[in-house]
C-alpha cells in the first residue's frame, strides 16, 4: 500500500524546522553525472506537517548544507555540501530561495511521490518521520549558485 | 555600416578577452594509470646503458581497448560539466606519433636523454594536473568485481591532490557502463577536492622543487662561500623567501655542494598573465646571483615543477 502525504492540513505558521536526514539508495546508480537520487527522512511533531513540499525542501537543504554520504557500492560517492559555511553565510539569499519555492525547479519526486510501507513512521506520541525518494539535479543547482556568485566555479577561481 | 563594423569589433574583442580569461585556468589531462598500462601490456621496456625505462603505448591502448576510451570520456565529461579546462589525450596522441617518440629516445643528441610519450605530452602541453584512471576486472561466473580509482596529481610537485576509489561487487553491467556509473556517482566528491586544491593554488601559489648543485671542480661550498656578508645558502634562502608567494621560500638543509629546497611556492602566472614553470621562475635568481658573485649558473635539467641548477660549471 502506498501513501501520499498531502499538504491540506498544514498551516503556514506550523512550518516544521529543518529536521531531516538523507540516505543513499543502493539501486539508483545512474551513468549520467549531475543527478542524485536519494531518500530524505523528515521529522515533525504531526504527520500532517510532513508534506511532500516540506520533504523536498529538506532534501535541497541537505544537499546544500550537509551533503550526502555515499553508499558502499562503488558507484554512489559522497556529495560534499555545496555551502559548508551554512545557511547563515547567505541568509538573505536562501530565505528568498526557499521562501519563494525556487528550490522546486531542481527537485522532482520519483514514482510520483509514491511511498512504500515503512515510509511513514510514528516514532512516539509526539514524533513522526516520513521518507520520500527524490531526484535532485545537482548540476543545475550548482550552476545556479555559481551564477548567483554564492559558490565559486572552477572557471571563476582563476578569472581576474 | 560603420555602426555594424564597430559592433563587430566590440563583440570580437569581448570574445577574445573571454578566451584570454579561460586560458588562465589550470589544464587537466586524463591518463590511464601506469599500473593499468602495465597490467594490460601496453608498455615497452627500453634499456640503454644498463638502465631500463618504460615507454607506455598510449595510442595502442586507445586503439585496442574500447573500455578505456569510454571510461576516459566519462571522466572528461565530468570536467566539462564542471567547467574545468582539460585536453583530450586521444587528440593529443594524434599529434605525437609513438614512433617519433621512440626515435627521440635513441636520438644521439649528445644528452643521451630518453623521452617517453608521457614526458613529451607533459612537456608540450604543460598540464597542471594529471588525472590517472585505473580499473581492474575480476570475473566471477557471469558477474564481475570491478575495482577502480581516479587520482589527480599536481604535475609541478607530484603531490596527489584528489582521489576517489571504490569497488563494484558482483555486477552484471558491462565494464564501461560500470565505470561510467562509478565516475558519475563520484564526480561531485572528486571535483570538489580539485576545486579546493585550485583555491589553495590561487591563494598560495604552486609548489616547486629547486636544487642547487655545485659543478665538479668549481670549488663552491654552499656553507662556507659567502655572498656579501652571508653564507651562500642563506643568500639563496633569503632570495627565495623574498620572491616566493607569501614568503614560502621552501625548506631544506645545505650540504657542501648541494642545496635542495622543497615546497617553494611560486606565482601561478607571470606578469604577462602567462603560466610559469620552475625553470622560468628561477631565471631571475640566476641573473641576480651571477651579478652578485660572478658565478654563472644554468638549469641542468628540470620538469614542470622541479629544476636542477648547476653552479660554477663551464
Amino acid at each position: 500500500m502506498t501513501m501520499v502525504v498531502t499538504s491540506t492540513w498544514a498551516k503556514k505558521d506550523e512550518t516544521p524546522d529543518y529536521d531531516y536526514e538523507l540516505s543513499s539508495v543502493k539501486e539508483t546508480a545512474s551513468a549520467t553525472s549531475g543527478y542524485k537520487i536519494f531518500k530524505v527522512w523528515s521529522y515533525a511533531t504531526k504527520r500532517q506537517l510532513l508534506t511532500q513540499e516540506i520533504c523536498m525542501r529538506n532534501a535541497i537543504h541537505g544537499i546544500l548544507f550537509k551533503g550526502l554520504v555515499g553508499s558502499d557500492t562503488g558507484t554512489q560517492g559522497n556529495v560534499p555540501a555545496m555551502i559548508p559555511d551554512g545557511y547563515e553565510s547567505h541568509k538573505e539569499y536562501f530565505d528568498t530561495f526557499f521562501g519563494s519555492g525556487e528550490y522546486k525547479q531542481f527537485i522532482q519526486l520519483t514514482s510520483r511521490g509514491a511511498q512504500q510501507a515503512g515510509d511513514v513512521v510514528q516514532i512516539n506520541k509526539k514524533r513522526w518521520k516520513v521518507g520520500l525518494l527524490v531526484q535532485v539535479n545537482v548540476n543545475a543547482l550548482r550552476k545556479r549558485l555559481e551564477k548567483d556568485r554564492i559558490v565559486e566555479s572552477a572557471a571563476n577561481i582563476f578569472r581576474r | 555600416m560603420k555602426k555594424l563594423f564597430a559592433i563587430a569589433i566590440i563583440l570580437c574583442s569581448m570574445s577574445m578577452s573571454a578566451l584570454a580569461q579561460e586560458a588562465e585556468m589550470p589544464n587537466i589531462i586524463v591518463f590511464p594509470a601506469n599500473v593499468w598500462m602495465n597490467g594490460q601490456g601496453y608498455v615497452k621496456n627500453v634499456t640503454r646503458d644498463g638502465v631500463t625505462k618504460r615507454l607506455y603505448q598510449y595510442a595502442d591502448a586507445f586503439a585496442t581497448n574500447r573500455d578505456l576510451g569510454r571510461a576516459v570520456t566519462a571522466v572528461q565529461k565530468v570536467f566539462a560539466d564542471r567547467g574545468f579546462r582539460h585536453e583530450d589525450l586521444q587528440n593529443l596522441l594524434q599529434n605525437i606519433d609513438e614512433d617519433a617518440a621512440m626515435d627521440m629516445a635513441f636520438d644521439a643528441d649528445g644528452e643521451g636523454s630518453e623521452t617517453s610519450v608521457a614526458e613529451q605530452l607533459m612537456d608540450e602541453t604543460k598540464p597542471d594536473i594529471r588525472v590517472n584512471l585505473d580499473f581492474s576486472v575480476e570475473q566471477v561466473g557471469p558477474r564481475r568485481n570491478i575495482s577502480w580509482e581516479l587520482q589527480a596529481v599536481d604535475a609541478y610537485c607530484n603531490n596527489q591532490v584528489a582521489s576517489v576509489q571504490g569497488n563494484i561487487p558482483l555486477t552484471t553491467d558491462p565494464v564501461d557502463l560500470a565505470i561510467r556509473k562509478a565516475v558519475a556517482g563520484n564526480a561531485d566528491d572528486f571535483s570538489q577536492q580539485l576545486i579546493n586544491y585550485f583555491l589553495d593554488l590561487r591563494d598560495n601559489g604552486r609548489k616547486i622543487i629547486v636544487v642547487f648543485k655545485a659543478a665538479k671542480g668549481s670549488g663552491i661550498d654552499f656553507r662556507k662561500n659567502k655572498v656579501g656578508t652571508m653564507p651562500m645558502f642563506m643568500w639563496i634562502s633569503k632570495w627565495m623567501k623574498s620572491h616566493a608567494v607569501n614568503g614560502a621560500g621552501g625548506s631544506g638543509s645545505p650540504s657542501a655542494n648541494k642545496y635542495q629546497l622543497k615546497n617553494v611556492r611560486i606565482p601561478f602566472y607571470d606578469e604577462n598573465g602567462e603560466s610559469t614553470n620552475a625553470q622560468e621562475w628561477v631565471m631571475a635568481l640566476l641573473e641576480e646571483f651571477a651579478s652578485e658573485t660572478g658565478i654563472t649558473a644554468y638549469p641542468q635539467r628540470g620538469s614542470l615543477g622541479s629544476v636542477y641548477l648547476s653552479l660554477g660549471g663551464e
